[in-house]
């Protein structure tokens, strides 16, 4: 196991710095001038933008602009914003990183619950109305996109029936209705999934088994069943993980979330290069660490599984 | 029975979970007392209408500001936010004219280089230190400070005596300010400034106290300081900036007792917060202007006011030599029904462009007709410039961002259809758009539209068409303005000023160097309780005549 840990962590270095170099380039490479937009519609000379030019280090050549920017990302500086005049990176994302974190984790273990609860009662009720009507549902949360499920919900929760707030996460209310969109997808495919995976359990000769053993089918069920029926939903799970936080900006920005994800889209609209890259770093970072989350976990789930 | 090891993993995990939800809320960045904030979330409006309850004003923007130093930028949001927080010598008053504010009164030298402001002495920083004429001169100083990376300052101040030299690094100060005692402050130019009176009625040349940015450089932009109406309480980035009535303004405290400026990017959500009572004041445009005026309660809470912003469509001459020809400039703008799209498709979101200059600008050439929709003369002047019916004209891409496609595609097929000549439509991202229309050479034609940091034609006439300026996208050059435009620019006698200014316009008018679509309006959806909001041509109006009505 140590030496698969230190695997990975190599691993992970070279992920990021890969990341952050196509990030880089890209951002770059892209049109679009960001002291030009920095000033805007200003009618600036052309002197004054030369001067910013220079005090912004975009003067230099490329590759001498990737080395300054490797070598403070290194020691944890990731410079100023072009946008917030003269405030550091890490003070512009480190905010919005908690904020996303915070309000992902909770819609991804809503959605990782609401999976296991209705795959698996689809597939203990396989083929009666209760498998029909929550395949049903499944299917048309498979097939909302989430900017349409979130206008749904604040024009019947909080225009309508006035029970929820409509934007913003300043109280446990405001936490319902992002998180119910963001969970509805991902729940709705892995719902499928386990289902899909515990229908092929719960006929396998081990469960047979334990029945015989007089076990009530509820321990059964959760304890040899669901086991080895989470294995395939782990596995899209970590996959889709990163799916999932990258298209968070989108429902970050219908319920005004001062998440990563918005601030990201403002980065890049605004060519804010150091906050675009700093964000890449992270969410790349986050994406890797869920994977090795999953991996590890894959180990505890299951204990043929050893790595070297 | 001792837990097995995935229910000690899903123990853990879960523990992980609660401490995570538990954790403390997002903190503010700049707080006035560097404390995490007390204040609590905003409520609906009538849970906070009890008596003793705070009055608080809820206004959306679409973004954050970038700054709350006023004088760095020239940027929308960071202007409406901070005018509310600071104040300068001058403002403008109805008429869009400087008026006092922190200076009682000025004078001006015959030759237009000594200016003279006279301070009141009852206007006190937030800090509780009183404002003093020192206090301009570190201002102005540092706006001219290349350190401090204020783009406006060379704009704004460039004339200033001194300043070239002191930006060239080539001098400690800046000539040209002085403080001649604690009441009265000197600015000496280097050359008359016909403008420098309406620059220094902008929120942006607001005085900051010198005490402030030191104590809390580098981050003091985040708590800021000023001598407004209205004191800084936090930023909470992405979410909102809230400011409380200060009891000490200079001018009466404000009626109410907090304003929050709250940032919601979704212009559909800012609409559900504003139904629901979430917000009291918001900005409305594009797709949701349909809905607020098809519904009864809302399109009687829509107000409208005019704006100096002159949206145009630029015809690039150096890419496309045949707008060289005045004749075919005038075929295109002949040829588009422009009231039309403004009706049918914009949902009458702007007034037809007259001209150039927006109607309310004091030097905007009064009288001034629209160019009429008239396809048979568009026809008849493209055929006298050598393109009968359109054959010979160069295919031309018509450029604009994605929000104003439908407009471009009506526009293109008007074009197509009453000139016979052939125009596609790319959509680019806005940054891209904007980016190519500096680097003039990438775009045919495009949408794009100019506002004013204050209310002077120099704004359009000088900015938009003077022959080699930088921002003059659309590479026109006729020596004749250009003329009439130096003569407007170094008139000190104001009424000759207007005149010259005028007879620009109407050059302008004539020679349609861009087509001028329309004039922007300010479209704000107001709660009816919330009395006292209207906007100007730069912008939403101080504050501090606002009150909220039971």
């Amino acid at each position: 196991m140590p030496r698969y840990l230190l695997r990975r962590l190599a691993a992970t270095f070279i992920s990021l710095f890969s990341a952050a170099l196509i990030a880089f380039l890209a951002s770059r490479l892209a049109p679009g001038d960001p002291i030009r937009l920095m000033v805007g519609d200003q009618n600036v000379s052309q002197e004054v933008i030369l001067q910013l030019q220079r005090q912004y280090g975009l003067d230099r050549p490329l590759l001498v602009q990737y080395v300054y920017f490797l070598r403070n990302a290194l020691a944890g500086d990731f410079g100023t914003s072009y946008y917030y005049v003269g405030r550091p990176v890490l003070q512009v994302i480190a905010p919005g990183v908690i904020v996303s974190l915070r309000w992902q984790t909770i819609a991804l273990a809503l959605a990782v619950a609401a999976a296991l609860g209705l795959g698996t009662l689809s597939a203990i009720r396989h083929n009666t109305w209760l498998d029909h009507s929550i395949m049903l549902f499944v299917i048309s949360g498979i097939s909302l996109p989430s900017f349409a499920l979130a206008t749904i919900l604040i024009v019947v929760f909080s225009v309508r029936l006035g029970i929820l707030p409509v934007a913003g996460l300043t109280s446990p209310a405001h936490y319902i209705l992002p998180c119910i969109t963001m969970a509805a997808q991902p729940s709705a495919l892995l719902a499928r999934l386990m289902r899909a995976s515990m229908l092929e359990v719960i006929h396998q000769d081990y469960m047979m088994t334990a029945r015989a053993k007089g076990l009530q089918e509820v321990v059964v069920i959760a304890r040899h069943g669901l086991r080895n029926a989470l294995l395939p939903t782990l596995t899209v799970l970590g996959i889709m993980a990163g799916r999932i936080l990258a298209g968070a900006f989108l429902i970050e920005t219908v319920f005004s979330i001062p998440g990563i994800g918005r601030i990201g889209v403002q980065a890049v609209v605004h060519r804010d290069y150091p906050v675009i890259l700093a964000i890449t770093v992270i969410l790349s970072m986050t994406f890797l660490a869920v994977t090795f989350i999953v991996d590890v976990l894959y180990g505890f789930l299951d204990p043929r599984i050893r790595y070297a | 029975m001792k837990p097995t090891k995935p229910a000690s993993i899903t123990l853990a995990l879960l523990a992980v979970l609660l401490v995570f939800v538990a954790w403390p809320a997002q903190l503010p960045i700049g707080t006035a007392t560097g404390a995490p904030s007390a204040i609590q979330p905003t409520v609906a409006l009538a849970a906070s209408m009890a008596p003793g309850e705070p009055k608080v004003v809820r206004i959306r923007y679409s973004r954050d500001p970038r700054t709350l130093e006023p004088g760095l930028f020239l940027e929308l949001v960071t202007g409406y936010i901070s005018k509310d927080l600071h104040a300068g010598l001058m403002r403008f008053d109805e008429k869009m004219q400087p008026a006092p504010f922190i200076a009682r009164r000025w004078t001006v030298s015959r030759d237009g280089l000594t200016y003279i402001f006279t301070l009141r002495n009852d206007v006190k920083f937030h800090n509780g230190r009183r404002v003093v004429a020192s206090d301009f001169v570190y201002t102005f100083t540092r706006i001219l400070t290349p350190r401090v990376r204020a783009a406006a300052g060379p704009q704004a101040l460039g004339k200033v005596k001194g300043a070239r030299e002191y930006m060239d690094g080539k001098a400690t100060d800046v000539e040209g300010l002085m403080a001649l005692d604690d009441n009265t402050f000197r600015i000496v130019l280097s050359e008359p400034d016909p403008s420098l009176l309406l620059r220094l009625s902008t929120v942006f040349l607001s005085v900051i106290p010198r005490e402030a940015v030191v104590e809390g450089e580098p981050r003091w932009r985040d708590k800021p300081v000023g001598a407004g109406a209205f004191r800084f309480v936090e930023w909470q980035p992405q979410v909102r900036v809230v400011l409380e009535a200060n009891p000490d303004y200079f001018l009466g405290r404000p009626k109410i007792d907090r304003i929050e400026n709250l940032t919601v990017p979704d212009v559909a959500t800012a609409l559900a917060q504003y139904e629901k009572g979430e917000l009291d004041i918001v900005d409305v445009r594009g797709a949701q202007l349909a809905q607020v005026t098809r519904d009864p309660t809302l399109s009687k809470e829509l107000k409208e006011f005019p704006r100096a912003q002159l949206l145009w469509f630029g015809m690039n001459q150096r890419r496309v030599p045949a707008f060289r020809d005045k004749r075919v400039r005038q075929a295109f703008i002949y040829a588009l029904h422009r009231q039309v799209l403004i009706e049918k498709v914009m949902l009458n979101d702007r007034y037809l462009a007259t001209g150039f200059v927006p109607a309310g600008i004091p030097d905007a050439a009064p009288g001034q007709q629209a160019y009429p929709h008239d396809p048979t003369k568009a026809r008849r002047l493209l055929a006298e410039a050598g393109f009968p019916g359109g054959k010979g004209f160069p295919r031309i891409e018509f450029v604009s961002t994605a929000d104003e496609a439908t407009l471009v595609e009506a526009i293109v097929a008007q074009l197509k259809t009453k000139l016979g000549i052939d125009v596609v439509v790319r959509i680019a991202e806005s940054g891209d758009l904007l980016s190519g229309m500096w680097a003039k050479d990438r775009w045919d034609m495009w949408s794009w539209g100019w506002s004013a940091d204050r209310p002077s034609a120099e704004v359009w006439l000088y900015e938009l068409i003077y022959g080699g300026l930088e921002s003059n996208f659309v590479g026109y050059n006729n020596p004749e303005f250009n003329k009439l435009v130096d003569r407007a620019r170094s008139e000190t006698d104001l009424k000759r000023r207007i005149a010259a200014w005028q007879e620009a316009e109407r050059m302008a008018h004539d020679e349609v160097p861009y087509i001028p679509f329309g004039f922007a309006k300010f479209l704000y959806l107001i709660k009816p309780h919330v009395r006292g909001f209207s906007a100007d041509l730069l912008g939403p109006k101080r504050l501090e005549n606002l009150e909220i009505v039971r």
